[in-house]
């Protein structure tokens, strides 16, 4: 497959994966929370938004709390990802370039 | 196992961000060896596919659900230290944009997943490539979680946020069972690429790359 075709057709992936997850993922609790609440110590969670992060636990407040939700922060999220992973990739790239390397 | 804020004081996160700090500084001096056009839309893809995975949380025993952490998949894509960045990067927009593991416990859950996850993963595949490469991806793979988990432990025993040996036993043996998904998915999505794309997944191809 060509480099070009391999990455959108990778990033249409990707975007399925979020679909899914979003109607399919487990709410349990993840293995670390699991083992907070028995050990009791998961009221030491702060849970205050330090930073004012725009969509805590991958939902939008506009959209409530859903699959829709979920989705839209999911795929923003993807997108956020894929554009800071490559941009920081281009920035040590031309870090080297600039003889730095 | 993103850790959140609360269950670590001060100078273990302060700690675990400059050794996290340290790490990644190597890890980007190592990769501007090397990094060629090729590679950084290939970090792109690794580290948004890496995200929606983690999205999707698969229930294991006892009303608990884990998620890939993804740097098995990143060593053997783009090599150990592309993949630390790359693990940063998702780490940060979680951190940033979601709120997934805390602002200050920041810096601990890039040492536990993007450094000490992968390395810990790396050296274990290196150390099992002899059995065979299947073999050791999964074996890199549930190495990679179980270190993250311990690291984590650690991290919160250092803080006074529970006692050393019970919070290592309980991080450990849960994520010995998530670490065998991420030992399966690995392997799954690592033999899918092979049949699209064969020339990211062998060994020593982010050397060619």
């Amino acid at each position: 497959m060509k480099n070009r075709k391999f990455i959108v057709f990778s990033l249409l992936a990707c975007a399925a994966v979020v679909v899914f997850a979003a109607v399919f993922a487990s709410s349990y609790p993840d293995g670390l929370e699991q083992v907070a609440s028995k050990m009791g110590f998961e009221n030491k969670m702060s849970g205050i938004n330090l930073m004012g992060a725009p969509m805590p636990d991958y939902g939008l407040a506009l959209f409530g709390a859903g699959p829709f939700s979920t989705l839209v922060a999911g795929l923003s999220g993807l997108a956020a990802v894929f554009l800071a992973t490559t941009a920081s990739g281009w920035a040590i790239k031309r870090l080297r370039r600039s003889g730095n390397g | 196992m993103h850790i959140p804020d609360g269950f670590l004081n001060i100078p273990v996160s302060a700690g675990a961000a400059a050794l996290s700090i340290g790490a990644v500084s190597l890890a980007v001096k190592k990769v501007q060896k090397t990094i060629e056009d090729r590679l950084v839309p290939l970090m792109g893809v690794l580290a948004a596919f890496i995200f929606a995975a983690q999205m999707f949380n698969f229930p294991v025993a006892g009303g608990t659900s884990g998620h890939l952490l993804g740097g098995m998949l990143a060593v053997v894509v783009v090599g150990p230290w592309a993949a630390m960045i790359v693990l940063t990067c998702v780490l940060i927009v979680q951190c940033l944009l979601f709120q997934d593991g805390g602002l200050l416990a920041l810096g601990a859950n890039v040492l536990n997943m993007a450094v000490i996850g992968v390395l810990c993963g790396w050296v274990a595949k290196k150390a099992t490539n002899f059995l065979s490469r299947t073999a050791a991806i999964f074996i890199g793979s549930w190495i990679s979680v179980v270190a993250a988990a311990a690291a984590a432990a650690a991290e919160m025993a250092i803080s006074d946020t529970a006692p050393f040996a019970t919070v290592l036993v309980a991080m450990v043996s849960v994520h010995a069972i998530i670490g065998t998904g991420e030992g399966v998915i690995t392997i799954l999505v690592v033999s899918f690429l092979k049949r699209v794309k064969p020339e990211i997944v062998e060994d020593g191809a982010c050397r060619a790359l």
